[in-house]
């Protein structure tokens, strides 16, 4: 074999410990002595300077790139207080980190852009297998940051990633690549001359109630649905309870009863949670919503996240065909999270029994989820998705 | 000519076809006009068809959303409800999972220790423990996410701030969302930490301290149902220092019990090694002078004997008297130091016991028969209640006749004229006992429990008349107790005692 993976993880307080002791762990995990790449997925209440520190003390040499989560998911648990490393060694696998910062203040899309090239730049070969990225759950325009990165890869190229989340905070998340530690940013990483890749994406919200199109929108911001505004819809099935929507960001009722998008061809809708409400009663999504969608009230129980968990899983398998995966990277909505309370590591074990017990499993929870579309129609291209489990798999 | 004509016949024909044509072509518009007129006749019907069916599904299809409404409307409530029920699984679940952890330790220093995880399960940033023993100054117990110059000040704190001091006196939950805004301000500053709870630590004593957990991400962590569990894990962190001290006590009052014990044994041992040393001290002693005194004895008893019987000459009759006298005395001087011998024969098992199977009515009738002329002389009735098919003993022959010979000559000696005895033999317990009563003077109550003890003589009338060696009761009691048996009296002044004893069947 020429790659080398371990996983390490800590549950510890204090940020430098639990750097060192996951470090440590990750890297016994490999049995090298040198490691070339170093994925992290930190909980919001460590300090990152700390957390980057702990990792250069055990691992100095490695390229550092990872952002922050709503939790964290690890072998065997998932939790709100904890730390997870990933240690990689190889020969054979190529990769090449880029980072954008100040997005919010930049074109998202130019963002997404100087993403790719610094990435592509690093790579220096031609190879390449899929993009992975990290970026800000905080910031505005995120379908246009994805359109950045396939404008310098290609519109069908495997982009998959996840936003860095604050466990509902909503006012800083971080990302990481190498000693800097950022916010309002996005950093990836590309990937070349890999054994094998599948991925899979489910989210299990069924459409329920009329139909609907979008009728006004501008980007993320869904202003009007059937020509009212956008918070009429959700008036006209939960009435007063509404209200917990104007005054939560991302409240219980989104998470709930997100909104879905029927893209032609897939077999799911894509969904979107409501983030914010404005005055005038539009809605302030995560990803976007262009007019002359068709949109529905989505629902979802437990079983269906845990059983869409399990779907995701089996495709990314699929898609490996016969080669056993050596790793398995789980991007999962926080959302999701908070929906399934106590039973949130259900979903992290169905996806292990399909793919067996001893295959290492770490991932975090974010705020969204970007993965492309597998419907002809989609040609592969990227979309952010919210309230959804996106399943990596490497051979 | 001909040319005309054709040019005539020709545009006639061509006329004719014109016209046909042309009615050819009316006809076919006209089928066509009808044609079309059916068709749009139809078109129409189906359009109004589509427009009903349309219509209907749209109807339908509100009546799905309105359903669709209702089922959303059920499901949130139903969420709502699993959420509550899940928090306080979740809650619970914790709970008892510190609860199980404090519990499990009767060591106070490893419950502080245990008492950490208060913080880390229940995800708290920052925790501690303060104390105060007695009187003594506040100390912390435990503290975890705090420096040492940071708990010092604290320490202060708990003994000047009127809020905090509360905690500790009245006993009641301080949190950062139950408490005024300086207020507030003021301790969270000082304990470095925005969200707060802080629970009186309680026990049999009183209030022993308290218990902080604080965070400063996020106050959603702080519920009302989480200031009630850290109340709850404050109270049980007193019921097992309670209980750590209860064990402490009982655990050292055992000790001390079990070292009081052993000294007592000891000393109870050493009592008796050295009351066994005496005692047979004693026996070797009574056996020593005993044989000395005998040889003596039997030298006057015999001289005075030769005295008597005239074998040394004459002697006057007031020195016969006197000889008399003597050789009386001597016998009863004999007597005693048989009696004496034999007791410190069998205490320490010296004398040679021949235990064989007998019938105890034999024994008893032949004492009777060897006391009969006392009997005879205080006219006193002795009767034997002794059935024929008592079982057998299994005894020493001669020592139990002693015994039976001491008892009824004792009842003898107590009973006045016309007096009654009765000795009675039965089975009880799987041994014989034999009860001889009388209805003597009786033995005064606080006389009863010296009555087998050596040289103890009953002070009464008899007593000061008629002299006894007090030995025979003794001797009775160590020939009962070599044969295992057990000797007691029941008795009433002025009525008559009972002495019984047992042996064993054979």
């Amino acid at each position: 074999m020429a790659e080398w993976i371990g996983v390490g993880t800590s549950r510890e307080r204090d940020s430098f410990r639990a750097a060192r002791e996951a470090s440590l762990l990750a890297k016994a995990a490999t049995k090298q002595q040198e490691i070339d790449l170093v994925i992290i997925f930190s909980s919001i209440y460590y300090n990152p300077e700390n957390i980057v520190k702990g990792v250069k003390q055990i691992m100095p040499e490695a390229k550092i790139i990872g952002c922050s989560g709503s939790g964290v998911i690890m072998p065997r648990a998932v939790e709100e207080y904890g730390l997870a490393i990933l240690a990689i060694k190889t020969n054979n696998i190529k990769f090449g980190l880029g980072y954008c910062s100040n997005i919010n203040e930049k074109d998202a899309r130019s963002s997404g852009q100087e993403l790719a090239r610094m990435s592509m730049s690093n790579f220096k070969t031609t190879s390449r297998d899929i993009f992975i990225m990290f970026a800000d759950g905080l910031i505005r325009k995120s379908s246009d940051l994805i359109l950045g990165v396939e404008d310098i890869l290609g519109r069908s190229f495997p982009l998959i990633g996840a936003a860095s989340s604050d466990d509902f905070k909503f006012t800083k998340t971080y990302q990481y690549f190498q000693n800097n530690i950022f916010s309002n940013a996005a950093v990836g990483i590309l990937i070349g001359s890999s054994p094998g890749l599948g991925f899979g994406i489910k989210h299990g919200w069924k459409p329920i109630g009329k139909p609907r199109v979008v009728t006004d929108s501008e980007g993320n911001i869904i202003k009007k649905i059937n020509d009212k505004p956008a918070i009429d819809m959700y008036k006209e099935y939960f009435e007063d309870e509404v209200d917990e929507l104007k005054k939560e960001k991302l409240s219980r009722l989104t998470v709930l009863y997100p909104i879905g998008i029927d893209m032609p061809g897939e077999n799911e809708f894509i969904l979107r949670n409501i983030l914010e409400t404005t005055e005038e009663g539009f809605f302030i999504c995560q990803g976007d919503v262009p007019v002359g969608s068709e949109i529905s009230l989505m629902l979802g129980s437990k079983d269906f996240c845990i059983q869409a968990a399990k779907e995701a899983a089996e495709e990314a398998k699929k898609e490996l065909k016969d080669k056993p995966a050596s790793l398995i990277i789980i991007f999962d909505s926080a959302a999701r999270k908070k929906l399934l309370g106590r039973l949130a590591y259900n979903e992290i074990d169905a996806v292990r029994e399909v793919f067996g017990k001893t295959t290492p499993v770490f991932g975090f929870y974010s705020y969204g989820e970007i993965a492309p579309l597998k419907a002809m129609y989609s040609r592969g291209a990227s979309h952010f998705h919210n309230e959804t489990i996106a399943v990596l798999a490497i051979a | 000519m001909p040319e005309l004509m054709q040019d005539f016949l020709t545009t006639m024909v061509l006329n004719v076809d014109f016209q046909r044509i042309l009615n050819i072509i009316g006809f076919l518009a006209l089928f066509a006009v009808i044609v079309m007129g059916v068709i749009l006749a139809e078109r129409s019907k189906q359009a109004n068809q589509l427009k009903q069916s349309l219509s209907k599904m749209k109807n339908s299809f509100d009546q799905l959303d309105a359903q669709a409404k209702l089922i959303v409307k059920t499901d949130l409530e139903l969420n709502k409800t699993q959420e509550e029920l899940d928090k306080k699984i979740t809650a619970l679940f914790t709970l008892q999972k510190i609860s199980r952890l404090l519990s499990t330790t009767l060591d106070e220093q490893e419950i502080f220790r245990r008492s950490q995880s208060i913080a880390s399960e229940l995800g708290f940033e920052r925790c501690f423990i303060i104390a105060q023993e007695g009187t003594r100054k506040f100390s912390f117990k435990m503290s975890r996410g705090y420096q040492e110059v940071e708990l010092n000040k604290i320490i202060n704190l708990f003994e000047s701030d009127p809020a905090l001091i509360k905690v500790t006196k009245e006993g009641g939950i301080l949190s950062s969302s139950n408490i005024s805004d300086p207020n507030r301000n003021r301790i969270a500053t000082a304990l470095g930490v925005i969200y707060f709870i802080i629970a009186p630590i309680i026990t049999q004593d009183g209030i022993e301290g308290a218990l902080l957990v604080g965070n400063n991400a996020s106050s959603s962590l702080f519920t009302e149902g989480e200031e009630e569990t850290i109340a709850i894990l404050a109270t049980q962190l007193g019921q097992s220092l309670e209980n750590a001290r209860l064990f402490e006590q009982v655990y050292s009052s055992h000790h001390e019990l079990e070292a009081k014990i052993k000294e007592r044994t000891k000393e109870l041992a050493d009592a008796l090694e050295e009351l066994k040393k005496i005692s047979k001290m004693k026996s070797d002693f009574v056996s020593a002078v005993s044989h000395e005194l005998r040889t003596p004895l039997t030298s006057i008893k015999g001289y005075a004997s030769i005295l008597i019987d005239g074998k040394a000459g004459d002697v006057p009759d007031f020195v016969k008297e006197r000889l008399e006298k003597i050789n009386k005395h001597s016998d009863g001087l004999v007597r005693l130091i048989n009696d004496l011998l034999d007791i410190s024969r069998i205490e320490s098992g010296k004398v040679e016991m021949k235990f064989e199977s007998e019938n105890i009515k034999d024994i008893v009738e032949n004492v009777a028969d060897l006391l009969a002329p006392q009997t005879k002389e205080k006219q006193i009735q002795l009767a034997i209640e002794i059935p024929d098919n008592l079982t057998r003993v299994y005894i020493d022959h001669s020592q139990v006749e002693r015994v039976f010979i001491n008892l009824v000559g004792n009842a003898l000696k107590f009973t006045p004229q016309n007096g009654k005895i009765i000795i009675r033999a039965k089975e009880s317990n799987g041994n014989v006992q034999i009860d001889i009563e009388d209805n003597g003077i009786g033995i005064p109550e606080d006389a009863k429990e010296n009555i087998f003890s050596e040289f103890y003589r009953v002070d009464n009338i008899i007593n000061q008349s008629l002299k006894g060696t007090g030995l025979g009761l003794t001797l009775v009691k160590y020939i009962v107790e070599a044969h295992k048996g057990r000797i007691w009296v029941e008795s009433q002044p002025n009525k008559g005692s009972r002495f019984s004893f047992t042996l064993p069947k054979a």
